[in-house]
């Protein structure tokens, strides 16, 4: 007989999906549980690891690509995959790399801001002009995008360093903390926390109401008397935004940008990781999995010579087999008993 | 039923590469009518309501809503100046509750302004009125996931998204496809409703019969033309028509 | 006047390269973006066979060609349609598989260039005054006859047309009795033996390396994207687009800029006719 497999709720969970949760303590604390778990342990991770560079360094870069993640999510709203998030990086990168080292000698506050300036002014300009075309262009052209900019750089050596990129770029000395990696971590987390409850807040007024309605039927939504172009727009400006800071953070955190920065695994790994993370667009299903999918990658780097064939057969595996998501088996697990019938 | 003309269509010429979908369309609606257009597939009806309400841009011809000129401008703005149109394939929003459907048409800017609405939370309760108005059982059906709707529902549910915002008129795209005769019955009288309250309603059919009874004038399309206009009665008559449906 | 043959023969082999994307993109609708990578593979396979096992020429060309058909053939059975269809699937499953190639280029070779058995016999021509290598006058000769065999065959055989009513309409396709999924089988591996012609035809001139990998890659997106997706006029006109201005940029400014002039093209493409050349401008409104 074939496997079946029940999933029945657990009564607490049922007790909880109205506003009553609020009456006991048991309630209150099995909503909250997962939220304060996970924001501790992300918080204390400093602590924990008693400030390993290197530890603190793999997760902040993980924080990274969770932006992009987050970033991508937005976008894949809209059924538009990005296959050239790196895009976000290099921009901000070498903007900022421009500025402050091989032209300039600008202070890194004012460059990332010119960063976020021109990032937003060119990947909105992108997006919207893209709007006008079909399906597969954009994902043609977000491929395109970071080799084109990769190859520019052996364009113009002087300024944009081809190989070997743009090194030293300057930390600011200022500013509200030290500049230490623990202190880079929790910038990362803190923004992504930041996102997250956005999110949520966002869900329940008019703009994620008209965002999910866009996604589900934008026809519909402009013969309602709502123009579904400036939503697009709103949101290829939170998208770009959110890359381009990701982008900015990065620059901060190595002081480097070059073309490898540009390479295709760095597009792939916050597709990758929002795929592994949730079907939906759950940002924090996306954000999940993309700090898995970089410890992970960063595992695989003792294995160094296989790591790209290992992360290929990941990409392959994930595709064949569409999981749907490990936030979704989370949030199985926590909120329903889970029963197999032979 | 008064005189006042609600909207003008004239010479309206459409063409898609050599095909002529829409050739010298013309028509009016006048304030509380419902005007039935009818033909076979093919015969434009599509195009014109397309070309109407914003989502086409035609080679020639023009539109006017009350007296105002309303061609080119994109179909946001043609809605918010009182033009509403349903869609003929059944498409809602599906990862909202059904009474959200709704709420969209509600947050628009012609909405807010005609019925005040500040909030989703305000917006909800009108919403939730306009699907009543519609034969909804508004303590049952407004919260429940869209995807469980029958399509009898979310073909209303559609025509109550399309008149949240007050339109002068409503184009109905073939609102009785895609729904078995009993779930169809729910319509006719849902739309006669909304003309009784002085709604102008021009409704896109090919299915006549459906019609009957519903509505007090009739076009005729053919390949892109009009070739005939009049009462219902008169349509069984015309010999052209029979062969234009018939062959 | 020698930019004109440069220009040509330049123009040719992006058209080559271009023309079984072509067939297997914007045709046939796969996301298939790792067909680059199964060319240069190829091109590696044959570099291999001829330098390392130092097989004669004719021999590693004709086995190369096989096994790379092969690989092709068994990546698109067993991985490609099992993604049914889904652009973002078939995106990610052939990048992965690109990875994986060029990865394995990189660490079987280096990054070194590896020596390609050279097809034409090692003659110089002299033509208006200056002299050509035999084998950029050849590409020159071929290539057009290559391009106007693949024309005919998509006008004038069951498969060929097939492969544009798939483009076309796809479900009616169907019905009309065309096997989608033989039908590309049968294109992809045409697709791989054209670019590894196009490929051993202009390789003893490029040279062999992974930067040549990654031109030939963006080469194939630019036509596409200039020309407009799905269109055969636009990549022909895209490719000698491209051909040329590379060709006349190298002649002034040095050959390390060249790719200065399309990367300007297509930036400017991007931001003011995303659509291409003959591409569709606006979003079809599928059935309202």
């Amino acid at each position: 007989m074939a496997k079946r497999v029940d999933l029945i709720e657990r009564s607490i969970y049922k007790r909880t999906q109205s506003f009553y949760a609020v009456s006991s303590w048991v309630e209150i604390s099995y909503l909250l549980g997962p939220w304060i778990a996970g924001i501790a342990v992300a918080v204390l991770l400093p602590v924990f690891c008693q400030f390993n560079a290197y530890v603190l360094y793999v997760f902040t870069i993980a924080g990274i690509y969770a932006l992009l993640a987050i970033s991508w999510t937005l976008l894949a709203l809209l059924r538009l995959y990005s296959l050239g998030h790196a895009m976000y990086i290099g921009i901000s990168g070498y903007i900022i790399g421009i500025l402050s080292v091989s032209v300039w000698n600008l202070p890194f506050y004012a460059c990332a801001v010119l960063a976020i300036f021109g990032g937003l002014l060119l990947l909105v300009s992108f997006h919207a002009a893209s709007l006008k075309v079909k399906g597969p262009y954009f994902l043609l052209a977000t491929l395109l995008l970071p080799i084109m900019l990769a190859e520019a750089t052996y364009l113009a050596p002087g300024i944009l360093r081809a190989e070997e990129g743009i090194s030293g770029i300057p930390v600011p000395s200022y500013g509200l903390v030290p500049p230490s990696i623990a202190n880079y971590y929790l910038v990362t987390v803190f923004v992504i926390l930041i996102l997250i409850f956005a999110r949520r807040f966002i869900n329940s007024k008019e703009i994620g109401l008209i965002v999910r309605c866009i996604a589900d039927n934008e026809y519909a939504v402009e013969a309602s008397g709502l123009s579904v172009w400036r939503y697009k727009i709103l949101i290829f400006a939170v998208s770009s935004a959110i890359g381009v800071i990701a982008g900015i953070l990065y620059t901060l955190v190595r002081g480097y940008i070059g073309p490898s920065s540009l390479s295709l695994t760095v597009s792939l790994t916050p597709l990758l990781g929002s795929v592994i993370g949730t079907v939906s667009t759950n940002i924090a299903g996306a954000v999940i999995g993309t700090y898995l999918l970089v410890v992970l990658l960063e595992g695989l780097r003792i294995a160094a010579i296989y790591k790209i064939i290992v992360y290929a057969v990941i990409i392959v595996i994930v595709v064949l087999t569409r999981p749907r998501g490990l936030f979704h088996y989370m949030e199985q697990f926590y909120h329903f008993f889970r029963r197999v019938y032979e | 039923m008064s005189d006042k003309v609600v909207l003008e269509v004239r010479d309206l010429t459409k063409s898609f590469g050599g095909l002529a979908a829409l050739d010298r369309v013309s028509l009016t609606v006048r304030e509380g009518e419902i005007v039935g257009i009818i033909g076979p597939n093919g015969s434009g009806k599509t195009t014109l309501i397309n070309v109407i309400s914003g989502f086409l841009k035609p080679d020639k011809g023009s539109v006017r809503l009350e007296g105002e000129d309303i061609l080119g401008l994109p179909a946001h703005k043609v809605a918010e100046k009182g033009i509403a149109r349903t869609f003929q394939v059944l498409r809602p929003f599906y990862s909202v509750p059904a009474c959200h459907n709704v709420v969209l048409s509600l947050l628009s800017p012609r909405s807010r302004r005609l019925k005040y609405i500040r909030r989703v939370g305000l917006a909800e309760q009108v919403a939730m009125d306009l699907i009543e108005l519609l034969g909804f059982d508004r303590a049952h059906d407004s919260f429940r996931p869209t995807r469980t709707l029958p399509p009898g529902y979310l073909r209303r549910l559609d025509i109550a998204r399309a008149i949240a915002s007050e339109p002068r008129v409503l184009l109905a795209d073939e609102p009785f496809s895609e729904l078995t005769a009993v779930e169809a019955t729910s319509v006719g009288p849902a739309l006669l409703r909304l003309n009784s309250l002085g709604m102008a309603i021009v409704i896109i059919e090919h299915r006549l019969h459906y019609l009957m009874g519903l509505i007090h004038r009739v076009i005729v399309m053919h390949e892109g033309k009009v070739i005939f206009e009049g009462n219902p009665e008169d349509v069984e008559k015309e010999e052209r028509i029979r062969k234009v449906y018939y062959g | 006047m020698e930019i004109i043959i440069y220009g040509l023969c330049e123009s040719f082999v992006i058209l080559l390269f271009a023309l079984g994307f072509h067939l297997v993109f914007g045709l046939g609708g796969v996301v298939h973006l790792s067909y680059g990578a199964f060319a240069i593979g190829g091109a590696y396979a044959i570099g291999i066979f001829y330098w390392r096992l130092g097989w004669a020429p004719p021999l590693a060309i004709l086995v190369g060609i096989a096994l790379v058909t092969l690989l092709v053939f068994i990546f698109y059975k067993f991985l490609l349609s099992r993604t049914q269809g889904l652009m973002i699937n078939e995106a990610l499953i052939s990048l992965a598989v690109l990875l994986i190639i060029m990865d394995v280029i990189m660490l079987t070779c280096g990054t070194a260039p590896v020596p390609f058995p050279n097809v034409w016999p090692e003659r110089l021509v002299p033509l208006f005054g200056t002299q050509f290598e035999l084998s950029r006058l050849g590409v020159i000769i071929i290539a057009p006859l290559i391009c106007l065999g693949i024309w005919w065959f998509l006008k004038h055989t069951t498969g060929g047309r097939g492969m544009w009513a798939l483009s076309a309409d796809r479900e009616v396709a169907m019905l009309m009795g065309v096997a989608p999924v033989k039908l590309i089988t049968y294109m992809i591996v045409i697709a791989t033996i054209v670019s590894m012609v196009g490929a051993f035809l202009s390789l003893s001139f490029l040279g062999l390396s992974p930067v040549i990998g990654e031109l030939i890659i963006l080469w194939v997106l630019f036509a596409v994207i200039l020309g407009g997706v799905g269109s055969f006029k636009g990549m022909v006109l895209a490719s000698f687009i491209i051909g040329f201005s590379e060709a006349i940029t190298a002649s002034m400014l040095g050959s390390e800029l060249k790719l200065l002039a399309p990367l300007v093209i297509i930036l400017l493409i991007i931001v003011f006719r995303p659509s291409g050349i003959f591409g569709v401008a606006t979003k079809l409104e599928e059935r309202l």
